[in-house]
């Protein structure tokens, strides 16, 4: 019960933005993620942001969840700015100069700019998981990947393996807390000691978290058998997700706007 | 002295929109040589109480003490050791004297293999045949003990046990009572269980629970009197205490109720040639 929302985790809530089509969601991801990767200027990246912003409000999912992605990325992005901005022996004028290390203005601005296009790719398309459920996710992952199976790609069963790994996500979190707390109560310490001996701590987790694991992959393609699943191939849908003309009025209209900011901005 | 909490409460997500309550207002008491057990159906929050008596969890409201002691963080762990649900998922050793000796070597035990030892002796596993072997190779009834071992090693005079019995065979049920019987010697033991029949007849308190909230607490004859409130919880006494409840609305003189069948089966016999 204790284990907090996942990054990306699926928050089931009534919005707009959760009612549209999977695929006319993920065809604004692509676009969107394109239209980040064309634009060139901070302006551009503040009228993402704005965008961003909005969708977040309208999806009615707490922005401190869509915002949760970015702190595992923390490394990355300063890092990222670092590399930017400091130069070796600089012979150019620098902002701050200590020793042989200087601060460069111009590098500090487009790790800025590089550090906020990457905020902006995990936000955006986390809002992509945190509004769309498992199934449907992979539904429409199914629906794109279709046309390859004139090539024999198994699309039917890439899509199922991905819905299985989906669903199997907060399972395997929770039951690795439980882990966790069960070795805390035999006295186990995760948070002492230098990187090794941390590494080394979290095999008593490890060795069992895998070994349920595999026990339960094995219960359940027993159990998929057992009610005869076959594969993919010429498999029906339930309720099956159609695009209806507001998802296809959203995708192209949204779409329409990406390409226009990346190319104008 | 003893295992107590006092107005314990704990809400998960506590402060944010997520929050849930799930204990609230539980006193409990445990002195060592007794077994309580804590009932109720699932979700009423006797996991949450375990873990908040294990020191796992900090309480949101009240306390929860081992012989004056808070229960918080490591300092719990020598006090109270605790048997989880399914504990056997959680070994990971190559042998399972080397997975029974995890909880002392991580105490700083001077000798883990001695303890774990006689853990395995104390759960009625003989160290010789059973410590060099897989425990990932070992029967229900006999991983569930080396599970319970696991935790004896740790030495503490407070035991909790998260359903204890569950998925066992009849075999395993009883090996793992008889342990508990034996441990009580020496421990309090607090037993969490939704179906707690197999535990009355040994149990000296009963902590029922409904949503988080105490609806009893009592020693087991009360509990027969406040029937009602436990099948409230979603609880049901065992048949051999209904048998004798209708009996007695049916004209038989109250008597202490047992649940011992031959016992039961004597003041029925009684009772008839009384009525003839």
């Amino acid at each position: 019960m204790r284990v907090p929302v996942a990054f990306g985790q699926y928050v089931p809530v009534s919005s707009p933005v959760h009612r549209l089509d999977a695929k006319a969601k993920m065809g604004l991801v692509v676009a969107y993620s394109v239209a980040l990767f064309t634009i060139d200027g901070f302006g551009g990246l503040a009228v993402m942001g704005v965008l961003v912003a909005l969708a977040i409000a309208l999806a009615r999912v707490p922005a401190a969840l869509a915002l949760r992605g970015v702190k595992a990325l923390t490394f990355i992005l300063l890092f990222t700015v670092l590399a930017h901005a400091l130069r070796w022996n600089p012979a150019t004028e620098t902002l701050v100069r200590i020793g042989p290390l200087g601060i460069d203005g111009q590098g500090l601005l487009d790790g800025l700019f590089f550090a906020t296009r990457i905020v902006l790719l995990v936000v955006g398309t986390s809002l992509l998981t945190l509004t769309t459920s498992p199934v449907q996710l992979t539904d429409g992952l199914e629906r794109l990947m279709r046309p390859l199976e004139v090539v024999r790609f198994p699309a039917g069963e890439v899509a199922m393996m991905l819905t299985i790994a989906l669903r199997f996500i907060p399972t395997t979190a929770q039951e690795a807390e439980k882990i966790v707390i069960a070795q805390t109560a035999r006295g186990a310490r995760f948070d002492e000691g230098g990187l090794l001996k941390r590494v080394r701590a979290f095999v008593p987790v490890l060795v069992p978290l895998f070994v349920n694991l595999f026990r339960r992959a094995e219960d359940l393609a027993s159990a998929m058998e057992s009610r005869c699943y076959r594969g993919g191939s010429g498999r029906t849908r339930l309720l099956p997700s159609v695009m209806r003309g507001l998802d296809w009025a959203v995708l192209c209209c949204g779409a329409t706007l990406m390409v226009g900011i990346g190319i104008a901005l | 002295m003893g295992l107590s909490a006092r107005s314990l409460g704990y809400t998960y997500g506590h402060g944010t929109r997520f929050a849930l309550e799930a204990l609230r207002e539980v006193d409990l008491d445990v002195d060592i040589g007794e077994l309580v057990l804590i009932a109720g159906a699932t979700g009423s929050g006797k996991s949450t109480l375990l873990r908040l008596l294990a020191g796992l969890l900090e309480p949101t409201e009240g306390t929860a003490e081992a012989d004056g002691a808070l229960l918080s963080g490591r300092e719990a762990r020598g006090r109270v050791a605790i048997v989880f649900q399914n504990s056997e998922s959680q070994f990971f050793a190559e042998s399972v004297l080397e997975d029974v000796a995890f909880g002392p070597r991580n105490l700083g035990a001077p000798d883990p293999s001695t303890v774990a030892e006689q853990a395995l002796e104390a759960v009625g596993l003989d160290p010789g045949t059973f410590g060099g072997r897989s425990p990932f190779l070992l029967s229900g009834g006999e991983a569930r003990r080396v599970a319970i071992a696991g935790a004896l090693a740790m030495g503490a005079p407070y035991l909790l046990l998260d359903e204890p019995t569950a998925g066992l065979d009849a075999r395993g049920r009883a090996d793992v009572r008889e342990v508990i019987a034996h441990e009580r010697e020496r421990a309090g033991v607090v037993v969490v269980t939704h179906d707690p029949e197999e535990f009355l007849s040994a149990a000296d308190r009963v902590l029922a629970l409904e949503a988080g909230r105490t609806v009893f607490a009592g020693d087991v004859e009360q509990l027969f009197d406040s029937r009602l409130s436990y099948e409230a919880a979603g609880l049901r006494l065992p048949e051999i205490v209904m048998v004798q409840l209708l009996a007695r609305e049916r004209g038989m003189p109250p008597a202490r109720i047992s649940l011992e069948p031959t016992s039961v089966a004597d003041s029925l016999a009684g009772w008839r040639r009384a009525q003839r």
